[in-house]
């Protein structure tokens, strides 16, 4: 008799407790998560995850473009310095309230995992101090000017005192210390396996549809095209250029897409060391001076090229021309850098002029496992130039010792994938003159240098009016491009495949990001 | 007995430590894991940082040191990649690479030997040469190709099977098992079927040609001469001789199954060590590479030893002879 | 002979090949009567171990018997269907063979290789069964038998092997053994021990025995007939003594003068000239006559088996007394 009351009242209170939108996503990545940890190391499917979990003072929107994060908003006092207004009632997954302090909690942390390989300290580079000024402001001050500071910021994920001191990265891959105050909560981390996260029902950003959210990790493109037709998934990133097709014209799916930042460039090298065993006389003979050193060459070698022939049957339409290195829409692109024209005649005249009528040999090297039909790419590439005497020749090999020895190269194929979201990544880590002291010049192992272009960019990266800042950004890169500094060859263009009746905005950064995820 | 234990034990750890030696070289003769690690944006003071962190600015013989003295205690080293101790990664992986492994051998000695006994028993049947010549497709198909057909019948257009992924698992003695539920039973199947299509061919042709040996030798003429009927001919004589050489065989088989996982565990995105080791090569994650290279190592000898016990106990000739 | 326990007439067993199908033994008659000892005497592919099998039925394809009947207490054995026949082997009919090494299963122990045997034919208990195996042990003269029944073959001798085979064989007292080559892979002196042991129990139970041998000298002295084989046929068949003392075939003939007893020490042994043929390629008519000092156009002709001086005989020139008529 008393069994009924006691029922009814448990199934209301189940019915209750049942949220409305009991949804669980799964995704289907290629790229594996090493860590839970936001600062443990700066690479696209670690920050995918981060930014669920952990939000930042700015954030970044699908096409790049700066959005108020932790931040509400901020500004710039004086050149040295810049004020961050935090977004009040912040609260962290574990209750406790978000302040000012824990955002300098994190820049001293940030910088510097034990380790690591770490990748966020360049973010930190120019900052001098940060000071909690009350509760809710935070006041940055900058070694130099650093208009570009904000934009930075959106890639260091906010993590508390409370949880994060003395916290290790064992400590957030086991969810000790994964408290932030993103859209999802930490739930389960299964190394190399999948990752699961549970809705933050107190989050402050927009409406998320998910109450569960797991990532699984399939590598093989061919596994996650095969998991998207059976359905075991419903997104996935990355599919591979030749399932498209089947993928588009599958009922139920739906595929999109935009070309992305990551650029994929040949380098060459200036230098007459190591490099010049990979250059040769037309008949083999050794060669006193370095033809790349001369900017005609340069350009030859660009105008020989057909960038649309690559991109259209190689990359089979999923990568975008380029004459630059940034998608159109991104902050300092210009719209008048055209995409190069293929003149196989003008590129032979431009070697005579520089003294090479009967062109030379010469070893392109390409990395075979790194970027997505990049042999085949610097194949129809040494074809390009052995039409106008260049006679080419590829090496192709694994990235583990193709990045060892990539400074003996004499030119080679890279790819960027740019933290900066404009040119000033590639200007200040491939093209700055080396500079440790000064933190250029990092991944700059051609030996290019031009004091010019450094000064230009210096001066551009202090500019703290948005428009003239990237007026003079765009000057530094027409300055580069017409050194023949490097040779662009297109933007990868970023995929995703998903069920029909979702929706997501194609990111520039490659990211796959839960909350974004939307049910049309 | 406890004499050849011994030896066996003290082959095994040389074999080991030449190989943890031989990795230590080569790894350094192939690149260098700073730059697959590091991301491109990383400062000159990160880099420096890093290699100082992993210990590879001291020279070579100090690095081959520092871990042998790290074994001792236990430690082969902290993953490049994810900062855990090698060993737990690799331990933490094991399970699912040996269920799978262990499923596949499984599905060889329950599938393959029938088909042998019937091919073995009536070489000239119709059955027999069907068999024999479907064996030799198992052999011959590649693994990844069979996986991704096997994914796109069962899993796309049938939809009866997952496509990639390890199920639910039951945790028993700390560690999660997952062919103890349906739902893991069911992520189970394909992979380990792909896993096992050379191992059930070569089973099948095993026993084969262990029952033709066998079903021609004297003291099977010697049964029949008795009048035993075929049942018990199979099922005693003939079954108990040829088990020695499968066994043997599927035993060491094992060791290769596990250790070769990869392309399988890739395929199925089976969370298992194979996804691990070729990962940490293509980062020259060193302590992960030498970790498993060492567990290999292990394996094989333990492996080795229980072939050899049962090998023991199935042959009487050997058993007296060694004692 | 009324009744005789055993009488194969005719019998034709051919082996087929690619090369086409080759007769094996042809024509072979004989018969045997409870108790009594028969030596099936010839070289190694004379067709005598495929006589025995082939009234064992163990005949295996590509071979297959061909013609003749087997009279087995009157049942022909070869319009029996298999299973009737297996119910025989090992129970009425038995058989060993040459190497007890090979014969005995290695990995079973002997108890249970001699328990098997029993319950094939009889529903008795495992206990019962053992006991009557570690008595047929004794039987063969194999000592301590209780102990025995727990070991491997490869733990016997040679000759305890044998010695076990012949137990398994006489474990329900068949009517008729047949003995392939028993003690050929055995110790001369051992060979003489499974003979004595043999010959006792076939005429303790009344076993007709039927010993494969290509070595005269053992026949002797243990059979009461022996039919001697050539390419496949019977040359000469009769009793013991009146073959062996007064042989009429020029190739037994020539088989018992080659006996090292037979010659002087220090001559030369006597050998018969000439090798056998091979079964595939007989040569026309009577298949010893290339070799035959004796031989005449006639022997172009197969010669039919006549009754000649007691005996039957294969020959138009049989030897008399070391000539030839």
């Amino acid at each position: 008799m008393k069994l009924r009351p006691i029922l009814l009242s448990a199934l209301c209170a189940a019915a209750l407790a049942m949220p409305v939108n009991a949804e669980d996503l799964m995704i289907g990545v290629g790229g594996t998560a090493t860590s839970i940890d936001p600062h443990f190391y700066n690479a696209s499917p670690n920050n995918s995850i981060a930014m669920q979990i952990f939000d930042r003072l700015t954030e970044r929107d699908a096409s790049g473009q700066l959005l108020p994060g932790l931040a509400e908003r901020w500004e710039a006092v004086g050149e040295l310095q810049w004020r961050f207004l935090l977004r009040p009632d912040i609260k962290w997954h574990d209750g406790e309230a978000f302040t000012a302090d824990d955002v300098v909690f994190t820049f001293d942390r940030a910088r510097d995992v034990p380790n690591s390989p770490g990748g966020f300290g360049g973010f930190l580079r120019a900052v001098a101090s940060v000071e909690a000024a009350d509760d809710a402001t935070v006041l940055i001050t900058t070694k130099a000017p650093a208009p570009n500071l904000p934009g930075d910021l959106a890639n260091i994920a906010i993590v508390s005192r409370h949880a994060g001191e003395g916290a290790d990265t064992s400590d957030y891959n086991s969810g000790k210390a994964a408290i932030g105050t993103g859209a999802f909560r930490f739930k389960e981390f299964r190394q190399g396996d999948q990752i699961t996260l549970e809705r933050n029902p107190d989050w402050w950003g927009h409406d998320v549809a998910w109450d569960t959210v797991t990532y699984r990790v399939i590598s093989s493109a061919g596994g996650r095209t095969t998991a998207m037709l059976a359905g075991d998934v419903d997104i996935i990133d990355t599919p591979a250029a030749a399932d498209l097709e089947r993928l588009r014209s599958t009922a139920g799916i739906s595929v999109d897409s935009t070309p992305g930042l990551r650029v994929i460039y040949l380098v060459g090298s200036p230098l007459t060391g190591a490099q010049m065993q990979f250059i040769r006389g037309p008949n083999g003979e050794d060669l006193s001076e370095n033809p790349l050193a001369d900017v005609r060459v340069r350009k030859a070698l660009s105008i020989a090229l057909n960038r649309q022939a690559i991109v259209d049957r190689i990359m089979e339409g999923t990568a975008t021309a380029s004459g630059q290195w940034l998608p159109e829409g991104a902050f300092s692109y210009s719209p008048d850098i055209a995409v190069p024209e293929q003149d196989a005649e003008a590129a032979k005249a431009l070697l005579a002029e520089a003294g090479y009528p009967d062109g030379f040999r010469l070893t392109v090297h390409v990395p075979n496992d790194r970027y997505p039909n990049a042999p085949a790419v610097v194949q129809a590439v040494a074809q390009m130039w052995t039409r106008i005497g260049v006679q080419t020749t590829v090496e192709s090999l694994p990235w583990i010792t193709y990045s060892a020895k990539m400074s003996e190269f004499a030119i080679k194929l890279l790819g960027l994938g740019n933290a900066t979201f404009d040119a000033s990544s590639m200007l200040i880590n491939v093209l700055g003159t080396a500079d440790k002291e000064r933190g250029l010049g990092a991944s700059n192992d051609s030996g290019y240098s031009n004091p010019k272009l450094d000064e230009m960019t210096a001066a551009a990266l202090s500019i703290y009016d948005d428009a003239q800042r990237e007026q003079a950004l765009i000057a530094a890169v027409k300055l580069a491009l017409e050194d023949g500094a490097i040779l662009p060859l297109y933007q990868q263009t970023n995929t995703w495949a998903m069920r029909e009746g979702l929706t997501y905005a194609p990111r520039i950064d490659e990211r796959t990001l839960a909350k974004d995820i939307m049910v049309k | 007995m406890t004499l050849w234990i011994v030896q066996r034990t003290l082959q095994a750890a040389l074999v080991a430590l030449a190989m943890a030696l031989i990795v230590f070289l080569g790894l350094n003769l192939i690149g260098s894991p700073i730059e697959t690690l590091l991301p491109p944006e990383a400062t000159h003071e990160e880099r420096l940082r890093l290699i100082a962190d992993l210990g590879l600015d001291q020279p070579m013989h100090t690095q081959f040191f520092l871990f042998l003295k790290g074994m001792a205690q236990g430690n082969l080293g902290i993953s490049y990649v994810y900062k855990e101790p090698a060993i737990e990664l690799i331990l933490s992986r094991l399970p699912a690479t040996l269920e799978l492994a262990l499923f596949a051998v499984l599905l060889s000695l329950v599938i393959g030997f029938p088909l042998g006994l019937i091919a073995g028993y009536r070489p000239d049947s119709f059955a027999a040469k069907a068999i024999m010549t479907g064996s030799i497709l198992g052999f011959s198909l590649p693994i990844f190709w069979v996986g991704i057909l096997l994914i796109m019948v069962f899993s796309v257009t049938l939809g009866w099977l997952p496509s990639s992924g390890r199920g639910s698992t039951v945790t028993i003695l700390g560690v999660g098992w997952s062919f103890l539920t349906w739902d893991g039973l069911r992520h189970m199947i394909l992979p380990a079927f792909s896993l096992s299509l050379f191992n059930i061919s070569m089973v099948t042709r095993l026993t084969e040609s262990g029952v033709r040996e066998a079903m021609s030798s004297e003291y099977v003429k010697f049964a029949r001469a008795k009048g035993l009927s075929p049942r018990r001919i199979m099922s005693v004589h003939v079954f108990k001789n040829i088990l020695i050489p499968i066994v043997t065989v599927v035993g060491l088989d094992i060791g290769t199954t596990i250790a070769f996982s990869i392309v399988t565990e890739t395929i199925f995105a089976w969370p298992g060590i194979g996804k691990i080791i070729i990962d940490s090569i293509a980062a020259l994650d060193r302590p992960v590479i030498v970790a498993y290279l060492m567990l290999v190592v292990l394996m094989f000898v333990l492996i080795n030893f229980v072939v050899d016990i049962l090998y023991r106990i199935l042959d009487p000739r050997i058993r007296l002879q060694g004692e | 002979m009324s009744n005789p326990m055993l009488e194969v007439r005719n019998l034709r067993t051919e082996f087929g090949s690619e090369a086409g199908r080759v007769t094996v033994i042809n024509d072979v008659s004989f018969s045997l009567e409870r108790g009594k000892i028969l030596g099936l005497v010839g070289e190694s592919g004379s067709g005598k171990s495929v006589t025995g099998f082939s009234i064992m039925g163990l005949i295996d394809p590509p071979g297959e018997v061909t013609g003749g009947e087997i009279l087995f207490n009157g049942q022909d054995l070869r319009q029996l269907p298999e299973h009737q026949m297996r119910s025989l082997r090992g129970n009425r009919i038995a058989m060993i063979f040459q190497d007890p090494a090979m014969t005995l299963n290695p990995v079973l122990r002997i108890d249970t290789q001699m328990i098997e045997t029993i319950l094939a034919h009889e529903t008795v208990s495992k206990s019962v069964a053992r006991d009557r195996a570690r008595d047929a042990l004794g039987m063969v003269g194999i000592p301590s038998p209780e102990e025995r029944l727990h070991a491997y073959p490869h733990q016997f001798s040679g000759g305890m092997r044998q010695r076990v085979a012949i137990a398994i064989a006489l474990l329900h007292s068949p009517d008729l053994l047949i003995a392939d080559e028993p003690t050929t892979a055995l110790d001369v002196t051992i060979q003489a021990q499974i003979l004595a042991v043999v010959q006792r129990l076939a005429r303790e139970r009344g076993t007709g025995l039927i010993w494969i041998t290509h070595d005269l000298s053992v026949v002797a002295g243990l059979a009461d007939h022996v039919a001697v084989m050539y390419a496949g046929r019977i040359v000469e068949y009769g009793d013991v003594g009146t073959v062996i003392n007064r042989p009429r075939h020029p190739y037994t003939n020539g088989l018992i003068g080659s006996l090292p007893s037979n010659n002087q020490r220090g001559t030369r042994l006597r050998q018969i000239a000439g090798s056998t043929p091979a079964i595939a390629q007989l040569p026309q008519g009577c298949a010893f006559h290339p070799r035959c000092t004796q031989a005449s156009d006639a022997c172009l002709i197969m010669p039919p088996q006549t009754e000649y001086d007691g005996r039957r005989l294969r020959c138009f020139h049989p030897v008399t007394n070391g000539k030839a008529t």
